[in-house]
């Protein structure tokens, strides 16, 4: 806090500044550790998931493929023939879900639109996330980086709030034991308590330029957008 | 009709029987930052010390006059680039206060209203923040990156207004949606206040990336910044965030109203959005964030007016088409070289 009376003691803060910088380089570094790669080519990553412990990927032209960590390749499961395109996929329980640019909410059991919400005008959607209850998504401006770029959250019922505002390029979200996982596109990690909504910067990956987040207990995934690759990252 | 040269000024200073103002500010970042080169983090900082460090060394403020809401209530000292740091301008600290609105408001009732009377001025920033509508201008919220507050701006207004003595009020204020607050039936606007906002009612706020691709900023750049704010500071000081040289003078003054602030963000090429100005008592053309104005080495050949706390020239004319009313709350002071040439029209209130 500024002391009003005398504002050049600027030794003491030196220091901090020294001691803070030490530790944010060096936490940035050794918070994850990159253990295995998979090449994905010829298909563009739109979102990633895990649903049964096997990494799924949605891809621009509404396909899902499944990354099989066994045999280490990557299999077509199925396409949604929708005339909207996908933009975000999740899983809850053994049920998939999908977001589409219109704000359709759709389950993989042929049975329509499962929740739909309003998406402003000049605005479109971007990953999907669940937990029990909630969905969530990146409302994103079509003009690029907006002030109102914003992770909403969307009850059962279909309605929407303002979960939290985006930092930097959104390039991933997924759940995990009650938080909210954010990727941006440097490859900075932020992480939200999904009932008080406070986040904390946790790390920075040794990758930038991604694409897609999931995790599973002290692995993260995410794809490469140089190397084309999806990339298993070690949470330490 | 031809107006003459009506005297010469005999005298260096007029002294008002007014008591000594004082002007405040109050700058308000509702986010923190927690990194460098990110969006919608890293300029509740950068903003925010530059917006401080124009006030402080170009806009004639002091550190004891300036009220500084962030964060947690502490400076972000861990950016990598010097310019932000406090200490690269030789002080310790900048922030004052958290910026919870609980604070906020108790601060402005408690402390800062009880400080300012009829004779001050107070210039209001905030810096960077969020808003949103539901569906008019009247509806507008306040959200904090760094808390889950959203706060209605009617109590926003209502917490600000409890400062109610002031000569002159200077509202700059950079959201989205932060138009609401310069129209419709809620609104800061009264006669002795003008209020500039980033955007129009019903439109987002965005940041200018110097460097960007495909409407994304470049990774790895130390000059993120909110555009409005980069149009705004960059004007008041002269010089913008790169370092280069930034001309908000519209009218060839060498000094910035906060009518030509307005002008420069609505016509600058860095603005996405459409700023928008709340201007009931039409003092904007002759009102500034600085107080303290210096008017030297300017020729003056059309309509000019200040009304402000200080005014000193230094070789100045005022052509023999030049209408000039210096308004001084306090003192003018004719260090050198004042001409006003036959045909000119000068009133000193």
């Amino acid at each position: 806090m500024k002391s009003r009376n005398n504002k050049n003691n600027i030794l003491p803060k030196l220091l901090i500044i020294l001691i803070s910088n030490c530790y944010l380089s060096t936490k940035a570094q050794n918070n994850f550790e990159i253990s295995k790669t998979w090449e994905v080519q010829n298909h563009e990553v739109v979102d990633i998931t895990i649903k049964n412990d096997q990494l799924l990927l949605l891809t621009s032209n509404n396909e899902i493929m499944q990354l099989d960590t066994v045999d280490n390749y990557i299999k077509y499961l199925f396409i949604l023939k929708k005339s909207s395109k996908l933009t975000g996929l999740t899983s809850i329980n053994n049920d998939f879900y999908f977001i589409d640019d219109k704000g359709n909410i759709t389950k993989n059991d042929n049975n329509g639109t499962f929740k739909q919400f309003r998406i402003p005008k000049n605005y479109h959607t971007e990953f999907l996330a669940a937990n029990d209850s909630l969905f969530f998504t990146c409302l994103l401006n079509n003009n690029g980086l907006s002030y109102s770029n914003r992770i909403v959250s969307i009850n059962k019922s279909g309605n929407d709030t303002i979960f939290a505002y985006i930092q930097g390029s959104p390039v991933g979200i997924c759940i995990k034991e009650g938080y909210l996982w954010y990727l941006a596109r440097q490859g900075i990690i932020i992480m939200y308590d999904i009932k008080s909504k406070e986040w904390t910067q946790i790390g920075e990956l040794p990758i930038s330029n991604v694409f897609g987040l999931a995790l599973i207990e002290d692995l993260l995934f995410t794809y490469d957008l140089n190397t084309k690759q999806i990339i298993k990252i070690k949470i330490k | 009709m031809i107006r003459i040269l009506f005297f010469i000024i005999a005298f260096s200073f007029i002294l008002k029987d007014v008591a000594f103002a004082e002007n405040y500010a109050i700058l308000i970042s509702a986010g923190k930052a927690t990194t460098d080169d990110l969006f919608n983090n890293s300029e509740f900082w950068y903003d925010l010390i530059l917006a401080y460090e124009d006030l402080i060394n170009n806009q004639n403020y002091t550190h004891d006059n300036v009220f500084v809401f962030y964060g947690d209530g502490d400076d972000w000292l861990s950016s990598n680039y010097n310019k932000y740091k406090p200490s690269y301008y030789g002080w310790s600290s900048i922030v004052d206060f958290d910026n919870k609105w609980s604070t906020i408001k108790d601060t402005l009732k408690n402390y800062i209203a009880p400080l300012i009377n009829n004779n001050d001025n107070l210039h209001i920033r905030w810096v960077v923040g969020h808003g949103d509508i539901i569906s008019s201008p009247d509806d507008y919220s306040a959200y904090w990156q760094n808390r889950s507050e959203a706060i209605a701006e009617s109590v926003i207004i209502n917490a600000f207004d409890q400062i109610s003595n002031y000569t002159r009020r200077k509202i700059l204020w950079m959201t989205c949606h932060s138009g609401c607050l310069a129209k419709g039936n809620v609104n800061f606007n009264n006669s002795k206040t003008t209020i500039i906002t980033s955007s129009d009612w019903d439109e987002a706020s965005y940041p200018y990336c110097p460097y960007s691709s495909n409407g994304y900023c470049i990774n790895n750049f130390v000059d993120l910044h909110a555009e409005f704010n980069w149009v705004i500071t960059s004007s008041l000081s002269g010089i913008d965030p790169l370092g280069n040289s930034y001309n908000g003078d519209q009218n060839n003054d060498d000094v910035i109203s906060m009518q030509e602030l307005y002008n420069v963000a609505d016509t600058s090429s860095v603005m996405d959005s459409d700023p928008q100005i709340g201007d009931n008592g039409s003092i904007a053309n002759k009102i500034f964030i600085n107080e303290d104005l210096v008017l030297e080495n300017v020729d003056l050949s059309n309509n000019y007016e200040y009304w402000v706390e200080n005014i000193t020239i230094r070789d100045f004319t005022i052509l023999n088409n030049g209408n000039v009313i210096f308004e001084p709350n306090v003192k003018i002071i004719i260090e050198k070289n004042f001409e006003a040439k036959v045909g000119c029209f000068l009133e000193i209130k």
